[in-house]
C-alpha cells in the first residue's frame, strides 16, 4: 500500500513539475501568455512566443523527463542484475565508450571524419557516441561470456578494464586536442539538455520507452535473482536470457541518452537507491519509482541550469550531482540502515 | 520475446542507427547561412547579438554599438560600453531562451563557429544569423568591417569608408616603423604560452594567430617544429630556447604571476626564464585581430625591444 501511495505521489509530482517547468525560463513570460499559447489560442499570440514554448521549452522538458527517467530505470536494472549497490551503467563501459567516440568526433570532425561531418552535421557527436556506447557494451558482454554463460563478476572486471582503456584513449585525445576542442570535450562530459528539439524527442521516445517496458517485464525474474544465481536458476529463471536482455535494454537506453545529452552523473547510480530506501527492493515498484523520480530530479536540475545564471547557462551534469548527493546523504543518515542487498 | 530480441539484435541495432542517422541528416540541411547582404535588408537591424569579441569591437568602431543588445564571453572591448549588455556565455553553450528574450533581429558569429548546434534553434526561430570571416592577418579587420558595414545603410557606409581609411593608414604607419626596426636588429625568438593554470599550458606552433602577431611585431616564433597548439613540456621548452615569453594577462594570472610562471619545470633554463623576459597582454587585443591589431603589433614590438634593452 505504501508503495502505491509513493508511486502515486511521484506521478503527481512529475506531472506538476512538468507543468511548472513550462512557466520557467530565461525568457520572462507571464503565466497568462503561457496558458494562452498552451490552449492553442492562436489569434493575438506572438509567433515567436509560440515558437519558444512549443519548440524550445516543451521539447527540452520532455528530453529531461526521458533522459532522467531512462537513466534511472537503467540504473535500477543494472543494480538488480549485478546485485551490487555500486553498480551503474558506467560499469558496463557504456559511458566511457560514448566518451571516447565523442572525443574522437570532436577532435577529428574537420580532418579524418570530414565526410561524415558533412553528412551528419550537428549530429556527428551524438551518432558517434551512440555507436561507442553500444560497441563497448558488446565488448564487455563478450568478455564476460564463456561457453554460453555470462559471469557477472567477470563482466564487472571487464567493464572496469574497458573503462580504464577508454579513459586512457580519451586522455590521449585530450592531449592532442586544440583549445576549442578541449573546451568542447570538457563541456560534453558535463552534460547539457540544450539539444532538445522534436526530432531528438521522436528518436529518444521509442529508444527509451520500449526497453523500459521490457525491463519492467523482467522485474519478476530480477526479484527472484535477489536470492542468488543458483537459486534463481532452480526456480526456473533463464539466467542467460535475463542477463542478455537487461544488458541490451540498458545499453540502448543509456546509449541514446548519453548521445543526446552528454554525461549526466548521479541519476543512474543514486535514484534507485533512494527509491529502495523508501519502498524496498521489489523491482516492479522500484523501476517505476526510479523512472518517475529520475525524471523529476532531471527536470529540476535543468530548470536550475537554465535559469540561475541566465542569460548564460550552467552545465546540468554539475547540478544533478550537486542537488542529489546531499539529498542522498541526508536520506542515508535518516534511515541509518544498511542497503537492502 | 527475449529470444526474438536476441536473434534480431544486430538487425535492430542497424535499424536504430539508420533511423538515428537519417533523422540527424535531415536536421543538418537547415545549417546553411547567409553571409551576403542584399539591398532590401539595409538599415533594418536595430537589435544585434554579437557572438565574438572581434565582431563586437568592430560594431563599436563603426558607431553601431548602441544597437548591440547581447554579447558572448569573448567580447571584452570596449569594456565600459559592454558593462550593461546581456552576457550570453560562450557560443557553444548559449542559453537560447535568454538570447531570444533579447528579441534580436540579427545574430553575428565568426565563420569557425557557424556549425555550432546552439545556433540551429536561433535560425529556426527566424532570426538571421550571419557569419563574419575568420583569420589572423591585418586584412581580416577590413573584411569584418566590410561584411558588417554592408548590412547597414548609408550613414554607416560613410563611417565605414572613414574607419577603413584610418585603419589602412595605421597599418601603413605601423608597417613602416616595424620594417625599419627589423632592419637594424636581430630577431628575437618569442614563445607564446596559452595557460589556464599550472596543469594546462599550451604553446603556439606554426599557423597560429600567435605566430602571426609575433611575426607582425618583427620577431620570430620560437617554435617551428609543429602546427597549431601543443601541450608544453620541459624538454620542448629548452629545445625552443625562447628569448621572450608571451602570455595573456589572464593566463599569467592563472599561473600565479611571473613568480608562478618561473616555477614551471624547464623554464628557468631558457634565455627568457633566466632574464625574466616575460610579456603579458590582453587576449582579445593581442590575438583577436580586431581593428586594434596594428596597434597591438606595434605595442608587442615595443615590449620586445624593452625587455631586450633591459638585458644589457
Amino acid at each position: 500500500m505504501k508503495r502505491l501511495w509513493l508511486l502515486l505521489f511521484l506521478g503527481i509530482s512529475l506531472a506538476l513539475s512538468t507543468l511548472i517547468s513550462l512557466f520557467l525560463g530565461a525568457y520572462a513570460l507571464d503565466y497568462k501568455q503561457v496558458i494562452g499559447i498552451l490552449s492553442l489560442a492562436t489569434e493575438g499570440a506572438d509567433q515567436s512566443l509560440q515558437y519558444l514554448i512549443w519548440n524550445i521549452r516543451l521539447p527540452r522538458i520532455l528530453l529531461c523527463v526521458l533522459v532522467g527517467g531512462g537513466l534511472a530505470i537503467a540504473g535500477a536494472g543494472i543494480q538488480g542484475l549485478f546485485r551490487n549497490p555500486l553498480a551503474d551503467p558506467t560499469l558496463l563501459g557504456i559511458t566511457s565508450g560514448a566518451m571516447v567516440f565523442a572525443a574522437f568526433g570532436i577532435v577529428f570532425a574537420s580532418t579524418l571524419l570530414v565526410n561524415l561531418t558533412s553528412m551528419l552535421g550537428y549530429s556527428l557527436i551524438a551518432f558517434l557516441s551512440f555507436i561507442g556506447s553500444v560497441l563497448c557494451t558488446i565488448i564487455v558482454y563478450r568478455l564476460g561470456t564463456w561457453r554460453g554463460t555470462t559471469s557477472v563478476a567477470t563482466m564487472l572486471l571487464a567493464g572496469i578494464a574497458i573503462t580504464a582503456l577508454c579513459g586512457a584513449i580519451t586522455g590521449l585525445l585530450t592531449y592532442i586536442s586544440d583549445e576549442d576542442q578541449l573546451r568542447d570535450i570538457t563541456f560534453w562530459t558535463l552534460g547539457s539538455m540544450a539539444a532538445g528539439n522534436w526530432k531528438v524527442i521522436s528518436i529518444l521516445l521509442p529508444c527509451v520507452l520500449l526497453p523500459s517496458l521490457l525491463l519492467l517485464r523482467l522485474a519478476q525474474p530480477l526479484n527472484i535473482l535477489m536470492l542468488g544465481e543458483r537459486e534463481a536458476e532452480h526456480l526456473g529463471v533463464n539466467l542467460q536470457r535475463l542477463k542478455w536482455a537487461i544488458i541490451i535494454c540498458v545499453a540502448l537506453i543509456v546509449g541514446v541518452c548519453v548521445a543526446v545529452s552528454g554525461i549526466i552523473g548521479f541519476i543512474a547510480l543514486v535514484v534507485p537507491h533512494l527509491i529502495r530506501l523508501m519502498i524496498g527492493p521489489k523491482h516492479q515498484s522500484l523501476m517505476i519509482g526510479s523512472m518517475l523520480l529520475g525524471a523529476i530530479l532531471m527536470l529540476w536540475a535543468d530548470n536550475a541550469a537554465r535559469t540561475i545564471i541566465a542569460p548564460a547557462e550552467l552545465p546540468v551534469g554539475i547540478l544533478t550531482a550537486m542537488f542529489g548527493a546531499p539529498f542522498f546523504i541526508g536520506l542515508l543518515l535518516q534511515s541509518k540502515k544498511v542497503f537492502a542487498f | 520475446m527475449i529470444r526474438l530480441f536476441k536473434d534480431n539484435f544486430f538487425l535492430s541495432l542497424v535499424l536504430c542507427i539508420t533511423v538515428f542517422f537519417q533523422a540527424c541528416n535531415a536536421g543538418s540541411d537547415s545549417g546553411a547561412s547567409v553571409s551576403a547582404s542584399s539591398e532590401e535588408e539595409v538599415e533594418t537591424y536595430s537589435r544585434i547579438v554579437s557572438l565574438s569579441g572581434a565582431i563586437t569591437e568592430t560594431l563599436f568602431a563603426l558607431d553601431l554599438g548602441d544597437k548591440v543588445v547581447g554579447i558572448d564571453v569573448t567580447s571584452t572591448y570596449p569594456a565600459e560600453a559592454l558593462k550593461d549588455l546581456a552576457p550570453l556565455g560562450h557560443v557553444s553553450r548559449l542559453n537560447v531562451e535568454a538570447l531570444l528574450a533579447l528579441q534580436p533581429d540579427l545574430v553575428l558569429v565568426e565563420e569557425s563557429q557557424n556549425e555550432q548546434p546552439t545556433l540551429e534553434p536561433i535560425r529556426a526561430a527566424g532570426i538571421p544569423v550571419k557569419v563574419v570571416a575568420d583569420g589572423h592577418t591585418l586584412e581580416r579587420p577590413l573584411a569584418v568591417m566590410d561584411s558588417i558595414g554592408g548590412l547597414f545603410g548609408k550613414a554607416t557606409m560613410e563611417k565605414l569608408t572613414k574607419v577603413k581609411a584610418d585603419y589602412k593608414a595605421q597599418v601603413a604607419q605601423v608597417e613602416a616603423i616595424l620594417s625599419k626596426d627589423q632592419a637594424d636588429t636581430e630577431q628575437q625568438k618569442v614563445l607564446f604560452i596559452y595557460a589556464r593554470g599550472q596543469g594546462s599550458m599550451m604553446v603556439a606552433g606554426t599557423g597560429t594567430p600567435a605566430e602571426s602577431i609575433i611575426e607582425l611585431a618583427g620577431a620570430k616564433n620560437a617554435v617551428s617544429s609543429f602546427e597549431g597548439f601543443k601541450a608544453l613540456s620541459p624538454e620542448s621548452l629548452i629545445e625552443a630556447q625562447p628569448d621572450v615569453l608571451l602570455l595573456f594577462e589572464s593566463g599569467l594570472k592563472s599561473l600565479g604571476g611571473v613568480e608562478g610562471l618561473l616555477k614551471v619545470p624547464g623554464l628557468a633554463e631558457t634565455p627568457a626564464g633566466r632574464n625574466k623576459h616575460i610579456i603579458a597582454m590582453d587576449g582579445l587585443y593581442l590575438l583577436g585581430f580586431t581593428p586594434r591589431a596594428p596597434q597591438a603589433a606595434l605595442e608587442l614590438s615595443e615590449k620586445i625591444d624593452n625587455v631586450k634593452g633591459s638585458e644589457i
